[in-house]
């Protein structure tokens, strides 16, 4: 039988088009945006500008992002308080960091059996603050791996961070490497700067069973870290500009896909448009209330016995 | 299929004291359950249990009771207890069969079923419910072949005085226009052309208000607004109990709050020929023409404010056409006529059709309603004159 398709239907859907003035300025502090795999479908968007600090050069590697308009690589620096910072280099290149690894990370990590020092070098490494990043004329949406010191980044980028819609922020549950920012200190943080949190992502996690048996199946409860993603208050939402609203309704309706607060903050800024919002991606049926008769057609209501 | 259960025109014996009293405690009990008040009927039948604790009719009806009104999984209980000590009643073979049927499970009913027909082979009642289960797997000539059993012994069964049937409880006309007005309105609002249909159009537009004899309300809208309309529906209430007894269209709901049923037919258009199908009555996988299918010409409807002011409603644009299509001559009342036998526009007498033919010419024969039988027994014999078993119907249900 065939499958009926009416308006509101999923296979009659084409999705809402977005329309905002400028690009969504976007700081990538470690390069996970950069270096994720669907980096280069958002950049073909051109709806984003992405200034990556990549403290370990490991984008230079990647040819693929050559050439992509509106990306700038500050290799081999990374956000900070603006005073020198030390990166330690590690035979696992995962575990470089500009914090220092604490030993049962580095006890895991690959280097363990080789018995050199997993600590290859300690390198330093200029730290800049936000605050003080010329030709940056907004920031949209701030991105932090775990890998950094995230409490100083915070500290320095008040003022850059004042009109920011959207902070993406890896905290540890179990922190693998010294003075790494945990999720309550960042948490006060956002509270005080007219943040709210708003979810977890890419929820880390480990299994506590042993890895040296052949298990038929497993779990993986232990949770190790995540994503935390903040936006502005509601109370700061209602005050801000559309076009504002629109980048951040965007954003978390094409990167984070939480339709549901891209609909919130889009009714912010137009009740209309958030409805329309709604209808295009399914989740209301277009109902047409100057309609006042309806003769039923093949086309609307078609022969289900039809191939 | 329970409504069968009965063996009231098997040749009875005179009845002693003891039954007599075991027959008067099951009538009281059933009274009081007719009469809606369950748990005095039960309380009659634990009674009549106590005095009479090896007989099957009074358990048999204890579980029967519980099973319909209060809890599913008790009423197979004590129906599977009363099994055990009497492995051959009929009755309870038969409600073992009617309760996993009803909610779709036919591997349970199976074997209940042909018990029955082992118990019972002259019995008509286990043709009727092998009938019933053919039906629910899809299988439907071998279900066409089992309802005519079952009319064929019905024809060799002693002639019975007939009982005048039960009287039906009065519809709640007011209450079930209410909930139809504001059903409407609530359909409209969300964008469903869902419209007065079928027995509860002819009401409004003949008598200005629901049929009294009618059993619930029916309502039409396009089949591809089906699947929304019933999530809508199930937000605001309303269940789809027995999952539409195994059909896709029409969908039979229940409003819990009021105990109001509402069928809801699904309309589309006709590949071949551009008309306006909708079920009659339409399973899933079986072949189109199998299916039992009423023809209109087209679906217009206008938007109008309901009678009851609270909102506005699709409605037919031109109800007397409609009607006309499907009832004839629908200004004149008919009690007999029923939709799902004697409708002009039926496309053909397909399977299906059969099925519902035979299955309610046997239901109101075998409840000794034989003016309602007749009737249909004619309708059908008119679709097709030919029928020598349905000559025969007619002839004894004349007589």
């Amino acid at each position: 039988m065939a499958e009926v398709v009416t308006p509101g239907s999923d296979a009659s859907k084409e999705g809402f088009q977005w329309s905002f003035d400028g690009r969504v300025v976007v700081v990538d502090n470690g390069a996970t945006f950069a270096s994720s795999g669907t980096f280069r479908t958002f950049m073909d968007l051109g709806s984003f500008a992405v200034v990556a600090f990549d403290p370990n050069g490991r984008l230079a590697q990647r040819k693929e992002l050559e050439g992509i308009a509106e990306f700038q690589v500050a290799a081999n620096s990374t956000l900070g308080s603006g005073e020198p910072a030390t990166f330690h280099a590690c035979l696992d290149d995962s575990l470089s960091s500009t914090l220092e690894p604490l030993p049962h990370t580095l006890q895991s990590g690959s280097g363990q059996a080789l018995k050199v020092d997993p600590i290859l070098a300690r390198l330093p490494m200029p730290s800049v603050r936000l605050d003080d990043i010329e030709g940056l004329s907004n920031l949209d949406w701030l991105i932090l791996d775990a890998l950094n010191d995230n409490a100083a980044i915070l500290e320095n980028g008040s003022k850059a961070l004042a009109d920011t819609l959207a902070i993406e922020i890896q905290v540890p549950f179990q922190p693998s490497h010294a003075a790494q920012t945990e999720f309550g200190a960042v948490n006060a943080w956002m509270s005080v700067h007219g943040f709210r949190f708003c979810r977890f992502n890419n929820i880390k996690v480990k299994t506590r069973f042993p890895d040296d048996l052949h298990l038929e199946k497993t779990q993986a409860s232990d949770m190790h870290g995540a994503t935390a993603l903040f936006i502005p208050t509601d109370a700061r939402l209602q005050a801000m500009p559309a076009n504002a609203l629109l980048k951040l309704s965007f954003l978390l309706h094409t990167v984070y896909h939480l339709h549901d607060f891209a609909y919130r903050v889009l009714e912010y800024a137009d009740a209309a448009l958030a409805r329309r919002y709604l209808i295009a991606e399914g989740y209301l049926w277009p109902v047409d209330e100057n309609e006042t008769e309806f003769t039923l057609t093949g086309a609307y209501s078609p022969d289900i016995w039809a191939q | 299929m329970s409504k069968h259960a009965k063996t009231s025109q098997a040749p009875q014996a005179r009845p002693d004291a003891r039954s007599v009293a075991i027959q008067a405690a099951a009538d009281r009990a059933e009274a009081a359950f007719e009469n809606e008040d369950t748990d005095e009927a039960l309380s009659i039948l634990a009674e009549a249990e106590a005095s009479w604790p090896d007989d099957p009719k009074i358990p048999f009806m204890i579980g029967k009771f519980t099973a319909e009104k209060k809890s599913r999984a008790e009423g197979i209980k004590k129906l599977e207890g009363v099994l055990e000590r009497h492995p051959d009643h009929l009755s309870t073979l038969l409600e073992l069969g009617n309760v996993h049927l009803k909610p779709g499970n036919m591997v349970k009913a199976n074997p209940y079923v042909q018990k029955a027909i082992e118990v019972a082979p002259k019995h008509p009642s286990p043709r009727c419910a092998m009938g019933s289960l053919q039906q629910r797997l899809g299988n439907l000539p071998e279900a066409v072949e089992q309802f005519r059993t079952a009319l064929k012994l019905q024809l060799k069964q002693t002639y019975a005085a007939p009982t005048p049937p039960k009287k039906k409880p009065d519809f709640r006309v007011k209450d079930a226009e209410s909930l139809l007005w504001k059903t409407l309105v609530l359909m409209a609002d969300n964008g469903i052309h869902m419209f007065a249909a079928f027995g509860t159009l002819l009401g409004l537009t003949r008598n200005g208000g629901l049929l009294p004899h009618d059993k619930d309300v029916d309502t039409g809208l396009p089949h591809s607004e089906m699947r929304r309309a019933i999530a809508i529906l199930q937000r605001h209430g309303w269940k789809e109990p027995n999952h539409s007894f195994g059909l896709m269209n029409p969908r039979a709901l229940v409003h819990p709050e009021s105990g109001i049923s509402m069928d809801v037919s699904g309309f589309v258009i006709d590949k071949d020929n551009g008309k306006a199908l909708t079920a009659g009555a339409w399973m899933p996988g079986l072949p189109k023409d199998w299916n039992m299918i009423f023809e209109f010409d087209r679906i217009e409807l206008e938007k109008r404010a309901a009678p009851d002011g609270s909102g506005k409603a699709w409605c037919m644009k031109d109800p007397e056409a409609w009607l006309e299509t499907i009832y004839g001559n629908w200004r004149v009342p008919d009690k007999t006529f029923d939709t799902m036998v004697a409708a002009k526009n039926i496309r053909q007498f397909s399977l299906l059709a059969r099925c519902y033919a035979y299955s309610r010419i046997f239901d109101h024969w075998f409840r000794n309603n034989t003016g309602k039988a007749l009737a249909l027994a004619r309708h059908t014999l008119a679709r097709d004159p030919s029928d020598v078993l349905m000559q025969k119907v007619v002839s004894r249900l004349n007589h």
